[in-house]
């Protein structure tokens, strides 16, 4: 990431740190392309396995619901952590730290999403292992880890970075380029639970006794497959 | 003078120079790897201690666990941590890292010159090639009678899903990995790739991939083939974790590579270089690495589903938890064919570029070869099913997906008609590269007509699973893909190696293998129509004649290769000096002296004209001449343009 290291500021080198920025912005959205494939291979198998539903089994009960409340939650601190980013672009100016005022706010969000992330996990009211529907829910929320995991490092990155004054002024590439990221983990969170609301509808069986999750829905038993457990 | 020289660095903002970074290479790389995947070993027998899964996922975490301490021995992770601590890499550590007054230690180390990054994955591609060729051998030896013995049907079994695997890798990075990313900045008259860390990364990923995916060989084989089909994957051995690594590396390190690639042609052509003054060769490799990029994470995204089914128990391709393998075989085959034409198109590119240079003609029509090239990039993308029409899948969708493989033939023609046109009246000097370009034309055709065979459902239906198909698709793959390689190999040899390559040598071993090849798979088109399926370790003795004929042609293949092996080694440590340009050809490639400098241009080109001005009088104007590596720059506006 440290091609600013090889920026010419003198008169020979027609590149200047705004050409490498291009350059950077260029791969990064097809970085961001590739990585939308994945997202959305993920979100296809869910909707294809919940379509199939083969042998009836995509859900057949005996375990819960997922909770629609939330990859919701997590999808909204990204998007405030996003917006926060902005607003720290929007306030930086040339040489000065401004920037760090919206940084270090998006800093914690993410953190905060993907702890919460976490916890969503931990409550998951079934096993990965139980049907195709719990693999595929586990799935989606282990692909926001991921996201959210680079996310951090890369704001914890521009936070020192503009704290050490090493990326300055206010269109920086460094920062735009960080904010391209954080703008598409937030459209990948919000795929990730359009996609589990989208096939939530019908799917579903009575909790589990113990049900750990307060958040999780319940369906009527009628609704449920004959090969319910 | 340096890329970094040029570039100067901005001293108030980097970190100390040196440190640890300036001793890592190859040696700390498989240490790191081997201390991390012990280590990951025995935290991990703690945890799974016991459970279901726990073989899987003991092979799985030691596996990544190589695969991270390979690339931090290697020191792949400097520039990310340092950039996160705000302290980037200094001039001085970039000029290390661009590989200057290293010797051949450079070729060891993270290094970022595009042209030892070139190299490094040629010699990649040939010991995957070789590694494949050889298990392709004990295969055919095996298969010279209906029940020889030579292989258990086990090791049979294994050997056919890792050769299938290995070239099939080794034919995705032929042509874009060593050309792609030694000529192609050259080409467009860069001095280097956008991303040289990453290039170095996408490079050192696949080296990190190797041993994980040769560790199959010891943990039970992949038994499913190269496509590594569920349900036997969901059941199979602890080599499919081998298997399933492998690919997750291998497509990341494809998402870097094609990211870094286009990002290079699309910003980074020369002043003057429009579009339709960009060599043929510059939009194949495009287009290979643009169609790789949404396709193989989707591949990736299969594979992270199967570790979830055999790690930890997951439902997804498993029926009776609401799984389903035709799941597996869409995101399989979304990637798996238009991967055809992530090989097929850079290689065809390289032979049209070159046939230009031969038949000393304009290449002909232009843009009939790009709009043909874009019409293949879109179509591939809609035609994945027609390998699922035997598995019962959408029974209502192969009429479509019959059509529109069917269509695919029409922009595949237009590239033939393109070598053909150009070729047409043309003086042309027949060098080993222009060999390649008839046998590609030849084997190509058979490819190409017997895939429309079975594009066509009832005729798919009756030769699906059997060797026509294993023929059909190694006439395409490496009939058109490898000739084209080992085309673009001989063209671009002096410039890669500052030698020429050895032509009696070179011819022996084109006759051999195109010969071989013929002999080879005509004969398993042969047994493949009479009904032998294929991945069978016995057969019937109906099949004889035609499976011993193949036998014996492979074996003519074998020895053309190791020929065509001892021809570059013995030309690259002896062969005859290379003049700057021994083709005569007009691209920008071909401007640079040899050896080439590390910053490639002294002065970066301006392009004034196309790259196909053969047989055209010359313009008057300024000419571009080479400025030796050491001379000083002067302003862009001095510059001279392209002759």
């Amino acid at each position: 990431m440290s091609t600013e290291s090889l920026v010419n500021k003198e008169a020979f080198a027609p590149e200047e740190p705004e050409d490498f920025g291009d350059r950077w912005r260029t791969g990064v959205r097809l970085l961001i392309v590739a990585d939308a494939s994945f997202v959305v291979a993920l979100s296809f198998s869910f909707l294809y396995l919940r379509g199939v539903n083969t042998q009836a089994s995509f859900h057949p009960g005996g375990t819960g619901v997922a909770s629609l409340w939330w990859p919701w939650i997590v999808t909204a601190v990204m998007l405030a952590s996003y917006l926060a980013y902005r607003y720290g672009m929007d306030v930086h100016e040339a040489g000065r730290r401004h920037f760090l005022n919206g940084g270090v706010v998006a800093l914690v969000g993410m953190c905060l999403a993907l702890v919460l992330t976490i916890v969503q996990m931990y409550r998951f009211p079934f096993h990965v292992s139980d049907n195709a529907y719990s693999s595929a829910v586990w799935v989606l929320a282990a692909g926001n880890v991921f996201h959210l995991l680079i996310t951090v490092f890369l704001g914890l990155g521009i936070v020192i970075r503009v704290q050490r004054r090493v990326t300055t002024g206010a269109g920086d590439w460094h920062v735009r380029l960080v904010g391209i990221w954080f703008a598409w983990v937030c459209v990948a969170a919000l795929i990730g639970a359009l996609t589990v609301t989208v096939a939530n509808g019908t799917v579903g069986c009575p909790l589990a006794k113990d049900q750990p999750d307060p958040g999780a829905r319940s369906v009527p038993l009628s609704s449920c497959s004959s090969a319910s457990r | 003078m340096t890329v970094a020289d040029i570039y100067k660095t901005d001293p108030v903002k980097g970190g100390p120079d040196g440190g640890v970074m300036r001793r890592l290479n190859m040696g700390t790389g498989i240490l790191g790897g081997v201390v991390l995947a012990l280590i990951f070993n025995l935290v991990i027998k703690e945890l799974a201690d016991d459970t279901v899964h726990e073989v899987d996922v003991r092979a799985t975490v030691t596996m990544v666990g190589w695969a991270l301490g390979f690339m931090a021995g290697m020191g792949a992770f400097t520039g990310p941590f340092r950039w996160l601590v705000g302290r980037d890499l200094t001039h001085a550590d970039e000029v290390f890292l661009a590989g200057k007054d290293q010797g051949v230690g450079r070729y060891f180390r993270f290094t970022t010159d595009h042209k030892v990054v070139g190299i490094q994955y040629l010699v990649l591609v040939m010991v995957m090639l070789g590694a494949g060729g050889t298990m392709a051998m004990l295969i055919r030896t095996d298969l010279i009678s209906p029940n020889s013995g030579f292989l258990g049907p086990q090791t049979y079994n294994s050997l056919v899903g890792i050769h299938g695997l290995t070239m099939i890798l080794a034919t995705i990075i032929m042509v874009t990995g060593p050309f792609g990313n030694f000529v192609v900045p050259l080409m467009i008259g860069a001095r280097d790739m956008a991303f040289p860390r990453l290039n170095a990364l996408s490079l050192w990923l696949l080296v990190a991939m190797l041993p994980v995916l040769y560790s199959a060989a010891f943990l039970g084989g992949i038994p499913m083939g190269w496509v590594g089909y569920t349900p036997i994957a969901d059941q199979g051995p602890a080599g499919v974790d081998s298997y399933m690594v492998a690919i997750v590396i291998f497509a990341i390190s494809t998402a870097v590579a094609g990211a870094n690639i286009t990002t290079t042609i699309i910003t980074m052509r020369a002043r003057g270089m429009t579009w339709t003054r960009t060599p043929i060769f510059v939009y194949g490799v495009m287009a290979s690495v643009v169609l790789a990029l949404p396709a193989f994470p989707m591949f990736m995204a299969a594979e992270i589903l199967l570790v979830v089914d055999r790690l930890m128990g997951g439902g997804f391709y498993v029926p009776n938890r609401g799984g389903q393998p035709w799941l597996y075989q869409n995101l399989f085959w979304l990637m798996g064919h238009p991967e055809v034409y992530v090989i097929l198109i850079p290689a065809v590119a390289a032979l049209m570029e070159l046939t230009a240079v031969f038949a000393r003609k304009p290449l002909y029509s232009f843009r009939v070869a790009v709009l043909s090239i874009i019409g293949i990039v879109g179509l591939s993308v809609t035609v994945w099913a027609h390998h699922m029409f035997a598995s019962g899948w959408a029974p209502d969708l192969n009429g479509p997906f019959m059509l529109t493989t069917e269509m695919i033939s029409i922009p595949t023609g237009g590239l033939f008609l393109v070598i053909l046109g150009t070729m047409w009246r043309g003086r042309i000097w027949t060098t080993l590269a222009m060999m390649c370009t008839y046998a590609m034309l030849w084997n190509f055709i058979i490819g190409g007509i017997t895939g429309i065979y079975l594009s066509d459902v009832p005729l798919d239906y009756q030769l699906h699973g059997s060797m026509f198909v294993t023929a059909h698709f190694h006439y395409t793959l490496m009939g058109a893909g490898l000739t084209g390689a080992i085309g673009a190999m001989a063209y671009w040899f002096p410039k890669m190696t500052g030698r020429m390559l050895g032509k009696t040598s070179g011819f022996v071993s084109f006759w051999l293998v195109q010969i071989g090849f013929n002999v080879t798979f005509l004969g398993m088109f042969m047994v493949g129509l009479e009904g032998q399926p294929r991945r069978v370790v016995h057969y019937d003795a109906a099949y004889h004649t035609g499976n011993t004929i193949s036998t014996i042609g492979a074996y003519f293949i074998g020895v053309g290769m190791l020929v065509l092996l001892y021809d570059m080694i013995a030309s690259w440590r002896h062969g005859e000096p290379a003049p700057m340009n021994p083709w005569g050809a007009k691209t920008l490639e071909w401007t640079v002296p040899n050896p080439i400098p590390l910053e490639n241009f002294a002065v970066l080109p301006v392009v004034t004209e196309d790259a196909y001005g053969y047989g055209e009088p010359a313009e008057p104007g300024p000419v571009r001449v080479p400025v030796p590596a050491g001379a000083e720059a002067g302003p862009e506006e001095d510059e001279g343009a392209m002759a």
